[in-house]
């Protein structure tokens, strides 16, 4: 990669290989993350809201773990 | 969630808003893979001048007395933080007003369209805004014939350009 083109994150983009000349486990790999962000951009927006409230206890867990306050978790299912 | 939305909708019946619409990281669950985030972002429209100073006080004293308290910027509205903001410039009121209705449960809910939220993330360039807009044209939700003109209206055209051309 040019050194001009350093944190520039597209520029970084045009410099990677083609995936077919990815070695087969990494082209593996990137063919199963972009088959499952399809698969959940596909989902209702229920479960969504369901992957959504997961993240953020992730997100909690960690900002614990790291000494921080604690982030909101959606309570999705209050009526 | 469907709770939060019924009480927007009984501020609108009740006159304290005009009309609103998701907007934000929270908007593009609805046409995207979802992006964390920690509140929901309800942009608003009042029936003051856009000149005016709009003051949201009815609007909290009356979320108030349905129980549900300011917290910071944001108000827990039956278990989700809600941030209510007032449009603030011609091309968020609008995103607010052409917003596409979406169904929540048994909820019509009414959120910003895929090229308004596109147009807004270039707008306030902030780097988190700025990695929504790749979601959504991967998501092949983002309509060409409808955001060109969105972008000449609101003078994007050329932030458009540096984003495609990066």
């Amino acid at each position: 990669m040019d050194w001009r083109n350093a944190g520039n994150f597209f520029a970084a983009d045009e410099a990677v290989p083609s995936a077919t000349a990815l070695p087969s486990q990494l082209q593996r790999v990137i063919e199963t993350e972009h088959r499952w962000r399809e698969e959940i951009r596909a989902l209702p927006i229920e479960a969504k809201l369901q992957i959504l409230t997961e993240m953020q206890r992730w997100a909690r867990a960690i900002r614990l773990a790291t000494g921080r306050s604690p982030n909101p978790v959606w309570d999705i299912e209050r009526r | 969630m469907e709770q939060a939305i019924k009480v927007i909708h009984q501020l609108r019946d009740e006159g304290l808003i005009h009309e609103y619409a998701i907007g934000g990281a929270a908007a593009l669950m609805f046409y995207t893979e979802p992006a964390l985030t920690y509140d929901v972002g309800i942009f608003i429209l009042t029936e003051n001048e856009p000149s005016e100073l709009v003051s949201l006080t009815p609007l909290y004293e009356a979320l108030k007395a349905m129980g549900y308290l300011p917290r910071g910027k944001q108000v827990l509205i039956a278990g989700v933080p809600v941030q209510f903001i007032v449009a603030y410039n011609p091309l968020v009121v609008e995103a607010v007003q052409q917003a596409q209705v979406h169904q929540l449960g048994e909820m019509d809910v009414r959120v910003m369209t895929p090229e308004h939220l596109v147009a807004i993330a270039l707008q306030t360039g902030r780097p988190k805004d700025r990695e929504r807009v790749p979601l959504l044209l991967e998501s092949g939700v983002v309509v060409q014939e409808r955001l060109q003109p969105i972008l000449q209206r609101h003078g994007l055209e050329e932030r458009w350009q540096f984003f495609r051309g990066r």
